[in-house]
């Protein structure tokens, strides 16, 4: 009877933990995706049936595919010797050249957009210097709104998930596998071949398909360095239900590109997940070691070089960009100087008032820091909720997980459109406080901060609890006693990261923000499309402010995060 | 055969292996026996080329092959954790080597039954490695280290991973097939008994030096200094003086022992009792080194009592004895002069 009462009464703890934070994926993830298929199964689909156009959906989807493809081997090539130098080898400089690859992976699109414009755009560093050394008529290298360009700000996002994912599985290889195939006489070559890659198959898989995921979906890397003729699904979404007010259209894309989303995720739950279990992956990761002879020597200087130039040099054309003139700003025509300048970061603080679509930089900032203050606070207590209910394991959970888990692959576009089509209304578009963007933002950033909670709280041993029980702590104090004080450091971190995906956020922003409440990367897209060197040395300044604020959050996580605690 | 010449390595800076030389014949079977830290298992990652001396040479047959790659080697090495390959079955764990000697379908085949068929394995061909008990997964891991026939075998603690009455099985059977195959092995381990068990000879490794080599005869009878007689566990040792004055006689906590052989060149020493050469009796003997002692424990190991003494200058002594006695027994203990034995320490 005890027994039956205690199970109760823990289904019924579970439901009310699971009451908040499923209400909200309910309320404003499937309320919205009802309202996108409804569109399709309206009379208003059907009418306008003229509007709908196959080879619209038909090569959005393909040249998404062929560009996430792309995108994905060259990552893959680029990350596995960037994981196996990080996973073998120690030398000077190593911990910070980590951190320093992980930034990238923070960064909101629209800096990535802003920092490869710095480096190849027409106006940008190499153009600039080769135009200056050859003395040439045009720029040589025309990559802006081109696929070169969107999959190298590809690489350059993702590889921090390569080389984290496969680079883990590498460093805790059982190194005498390799050996005893050596010992047999196996070639290193071929015990690469048959050992070496067939253990590290699923860590692989799991990179690949995240990797190919977040190509799948992005959108502001796309938007703002692809072919605008050329575009991806999430851009053929926000061009359809922007540009050209087409919602069915923009809906079956966005069905379109859930099911594919859905599909990858869980191709992604199943493969990348498979483990040869303890035979093949230590619990501890092997000792790192320096360079024996001077092909390992020059395999880390090689390495280290690549790295450098493809994570720093778009990042550093980036922030020099912001403090250098160059051209002269509209109505400023023979009386500029070029070189160094702090004017475009002064501007960002002067009110001037130019088009009606203009709104101070100010404002921008400000709108940014309220909404993404909103996103932890929301983000972290409904992940705390989640978090506690997901621990407990039970047959609710298992009833509930998948539900719970699905938006976590859907792409902010989808969502955007969603929310448009949803609750483009009263409270939530309100001026003062649109409530519809950290409500928004707190979607996305909740899948990290479960994933950062759930770990350490499940690291936290029962039996530290029951003893405080046992000591005479009630279930209220014995919380307050262990587990917040243990719970410290992944809730910081946690919030550090639903404050920098706020922050950051472009895409179902692009969709949600008014113009007269704009984010800043919302801001920088604005700035960086318009012409003239003042907007687009304001755009290089705001995104290199959201950089360091961003490299900033990382270097805190990095700094209290615990030693082999791995983030994804 | 194989001929280590002056093999020097370090970890760390600190001296792992300072000069270490020896041989191994023909069909012999070698144990490398030292505690954790004594360079044993390096010493065999040498050999096998997975590690590279910082000077000294590994020689076989004549040809210098320190720098020669592992798999240029023919020799095979067993791992403590067996390193068995998860993701292929035992059959084609087994086939590994055979396959990249290059052999045919049908060779690799036949020796792969062959390798089950001498662990009595045949009917786990086809099952996943990671499906195995310890001891099965031991056994394949010897089946697949032979079947490519080396030229040597190196194993490394292959029972360590083991419970006792395990080791004792398998250590037999590890022992038979290696005699029957009559190829030259290294059998490295800390444990005493699997190294008298299983080599012909027997190389003591401490702190990166030989210490004594032998067959396990001599290091049992004739131990060079104290370290080893511990080490081997061979019995009790106690500081002894001796005299130069009155040869034959040592100095003790004891008393004054008469000796049958000679220390005067082993100063300082130890004096070796075995605890089987104790004779224990209830009344005096009038026995030659015979001693007062009381009785603090006696305990019966099987075929024997360990019997602990105390003697009057509170020197403690372990002996062997068939009679059984009770704690706080007055006892008189005797050592024959010819079963003491000194060492230097």
């Amino acid at each position: 009877m005890e027994i039956i009462k205690h199970r109760r009464n823990q289904t019924f703890q579970a439901t009310l933990l699971w009451l908040l934070p499923l209400g909200f994926v309910l309320a404003f993830f499937y309320r919205p995706l009802v309202t996108i298929f409804s569109l399709i199964f309206s009379p208003q689909f059907f009418s306008s049936s003229a509007n709908l156009n196959l080879s619209k959906t038909v090569q959005p989807l393909l040249f998404t595919l062929k560009q996430a493809s792309l995108s994905t081997l060259f990552t893959l090539l680029v990350g596995l010797p960037i994981a196996y130098l990080f996973s073998h080898f120690q030398f000077p400089g190593r911990k910070l050249l980590q951190t320093l690859t992980f930034i990238p992976f923070i960064l909101p699109t629209v800096v990535v957009a802003a920092a490869f414009t710095a480096l190849i755009g027409p106006r940008g560093w190499l153009n600039l210097a080769l135009v200056d050394l050859f003395g040439l008529k045009t720029q040589p290298i025309q990559w802006q709104g081109t696929l070169t360009a969107v999959v190298l700000a590809h690489v350059f996002y993702n590889l921090s998930l390569v080389v984290r994912i496969v680079g883990s599985a590498w460093s805790r290889l059982n190194p005498r596998l390799g050996q005893a195939a050596r010992s047999l006489g196996a070639t290193p070559l071929r015990s690469f071949f048959e050992i070496t890659l067939p253990m590290l198959r699923p860590a692989l898989t799991g990179a690949l398909l995240l990797v190919f995921l977040f190509d799948f979906t992005s959108f502001g890397v796309v938007l703002m360095l692809g072919n605008p003729t050329q575009p991806t699904l999430d851009v053929a979404i926000y061009q359809q239900a922007l540009y050209y007010f087409n919602l069915p259209q923009a809906g079956l894309l966005s069905i379109i590109q859930l099911a594919c989303t859905l599909l990858i995720s869980t191709l992604h739950d199943r493969l990348g997940t498979a483990r040869t279990g303890k035979y093949a992956v230590q619990s501890e990761s092997n000792a790192l070691r320096q360079p024996r002879n001077i092909h390992e020597k020059l395999f880390i200087l090689v390495s280290v070089l690549c790295l450098l130039v493809l994570i720093a040099a778009p990042l550093l054309s980036l922030a020099s960009r912001s403090v250098v003139a160059l051209e002269a700003a509209r109505g400023e025509r023979g009386q500029f100087q070029t070189g160094f300048t702090l004017r475009f970061y002064q501007e960002l603080f002067q009110n001037r008032t130019g088009s009606i679509f203009y709104v101070s930089p100010l404002v921008a900032i400000l709108n940014s820091l309220k909404f993404s203050l909103a996103t932890v606070l929301i983000s972290v207590l409904l992940g705390i909720l989640a978090s506690y209910a997901l621990v407990k394991e039970g047959a609710l959970n298992r009833l509930v997980l998948p539900f719970f888990m699905l938006p976590l692959g859907a792409s902010a576009i989808t969502l955007g459109l969603g929310f448009v089509l949803t609750y483009n209304r009263g409270f939530f578009i309100q001026e003062g406080f649109p409530w519809i963007l950290p409500i928004a933002h707190s979607l996305l950033a909740l899948p990290l901060v479960v994933r950062t909670l759930l770990p350490a709280l499940r690291n936290i041993p029962a039996n530290l609890r029951e003893s405080a029980r046992a000591l005479g702590a009630n279930p209220l104090r014995a919380w307050l006693e262990i587990d917040l004080p243990l719970m410290l450091r992944p809730l910081l971190m946690a919030a550090i990261f639903a404050f920098t995906i706020s922050l950051g956020e472009f895409g179902a922003t692009s969709f949600l923000s008014t113009p007269s409440n704009p984010t800043i990367p919302v801001a920088i897209y604005r700035y960086i499309s318009q012409p003239g060197a003042l907007n687009y040395g304001q755009a290089m300044a705001m995104a290199t402010l959201l950089m360091i604020t961003c490299g900033a959050g990382i270097f805190l996580i990095e700094r209290i995060k615990l030693p082999g605690e791995e983030l994804f | 055969m194989l001929e280590l010449q002056n093999i020097v390595k370090s970890y760390n800076h600190q001296p792992l292996l300072s000069g270490v030389s020896f041989e191994v014949r023909e069909h012999e079977i070698l144990a490398l026996l030292g505690s954790s830290g004594s360079g044993k298992s390096t010493l065999l990652r040498i050999i096998a080329g997975l590690e590279y001396p910082e000077s000294g040479r590994v020689v076989w047959d004549g040809t210098d092959i320190t720098d020669v790659p592992p798999y240029k080697r023919h020799f095979s090495l067993m791992f403590q954790d067996y390193a068995l390959f998860p993701h292929r079955t035992v059959a084609k764990n087994v086939a590994f080597g055979p396959r990249m000697q290059g052999l045919s379908r049908a060779d690799i085949a036949r020796k792969v039954s062959n390798a089950l068929l001498s662990i009595r394995m045949e009917s786990f061909a086809n099952r996943s490695v990671t499906e195995l008990s310890g001891g099965e997964q031991q056994r394949v891991a010897l089946a697949r280290a032979l079947a490519p026939q080396p030229r040597l075998l190196l194993l490394d603690e292959p029972l360590g991973a083991l419970d006792h009455s395990l080791r004792v099985v398998l250590l037999e059977e590890i022992r038979q097939t290696l005699h029957q195959q009559g190829m030259p092995s290294i059998y490295v381990t800390h444990d005493r008994e699997e190294a008298f068990a299983i080599a012909d000879r027997l190389i003591l490794l401490h702190q990166g030096k030989i210490v004594q080599s032998g067959s396990p005869q001599e290091l049992f009878r004739s131990p060079t200094n104290a370290w080893v007689a511990e080490f081997l566990d061979l019995g009790n040792l106690i500081e002894a003086q001796i005299d130069p004055q009155s040869p034959g006689r040592i100095q003790t906590g004891l008393g004054t022992l008469v000796m049958q052989v000679d220390c005067q060149n082993t100063s300082p020493s130890n004096l070796l009792i075995r605890p089987e050469v104790i004779t224990l009796s209830a009344t005096p003997t009038q026995a030659l080194n015979e001693f007062p002692a009381l009785v603090l424990d006696c305990k019966f190991t099987g075929i024997f009592n360990e019997v602990l003494l105390q003697f009057s200058d509170g020197v403690h002594l372990k002996a062997f004895n068939l009679l059984t006695f009770a704690p706080r027994d007055a006892v008189f203990a005797a050592f024959a002069p010819q079963d003491l034995q000194c060492l230097p320490t």
